[in-house]
């Protein structure tokens, strides 16, 4: 039987593609956690750090629900792969759209316009870059 | 796209969830691709019509004629 998607089936590959979702939130937690603190916003830092654990134990302990397996990795098929791509996508359309409206009411206001433009910038080297090698590869 | 994955599948005495474990992938994809609100992939689409032992064109069509 040949496999439909060919990933890998080790052990430690595995082990990633289960796990690193939950693991990222929980960085991401104590990350934003530490600037905040840092900055001594302590009381918003264990708000935020307790939804990114909600978040983190959701993806952890809810891998047996074929969605949220599906969006966390470990039941993620080729349809889960498309529809992470195109939900990335929209929601980089939707970043896109507000960082020119930001990079508009900036200029409008008389000022240079970032941080929005240096944004801006980064992203559309980004897109023409990767654009580029996908031109080449595919 | 049209197939006759769900006819097949039946005719076969699988289930969903069988036919998403010999596939690998998830049962809800097969379940979609079933109600043809999903296009599998090349790969895939050849493994399904290799598991039910027909040609590729005659368990997906694109014209509407399988």
């Amino acid at each position: 039987m040949l496999t439909a998607i060919p990933e890998s089936k080790s052990a430690k590959g595995q082990l990633f593609r289960r796990r690193w979702l939950p693991v990222w939130s929980l960085l991401l937690g104590v990350l934003i956690f530490t600037a905040m603190a840092i900055g001594g916003n302590l009381t918003w830092g264990f708000v935020t750090l307790g939804l990114f654990l909600a978040f983190s134990a959701l993806f952890w302990f809810g891998e047996g629900n074929e969605t949220i397996g599906g969006l966390a990795g470990p039941r993620r098929d080729e349809r889960w792969a498309m529809i992470n791509q195109r939900a990335t996508a929209f929601a980089g359309t939707i970043v896109i759209l507000i960082l020119i409206g930001g990079w508009v009411v900036e200029l409008a206001q008389g000022h240079d316009g970032s941080p929005y433009s240096l944004i801006m910038g980064a992203a559309t080297v980004a897109y023409f870059g990767a654009a580029l090698w996908l031109r080449f590869r595919s | 796209m049209q197939n006759e994955v769900r006819r097949l599948r039946t005719e076969l005495g699988l289930s969903q969830e069988g036919l998403a474990e010999e596939m690998d992938v998830s049962r809800q994809t097969i379940n979609s691709i079933e109600t043809e609100r999903y296009t599998p992939s090349l790969p895939l689409a050849i493994t399904l019509a290799r598991f039910f032992g027909k040609p590729v064109e005659e368990v997906f069509d694109v014209d509407g004629h399988p």
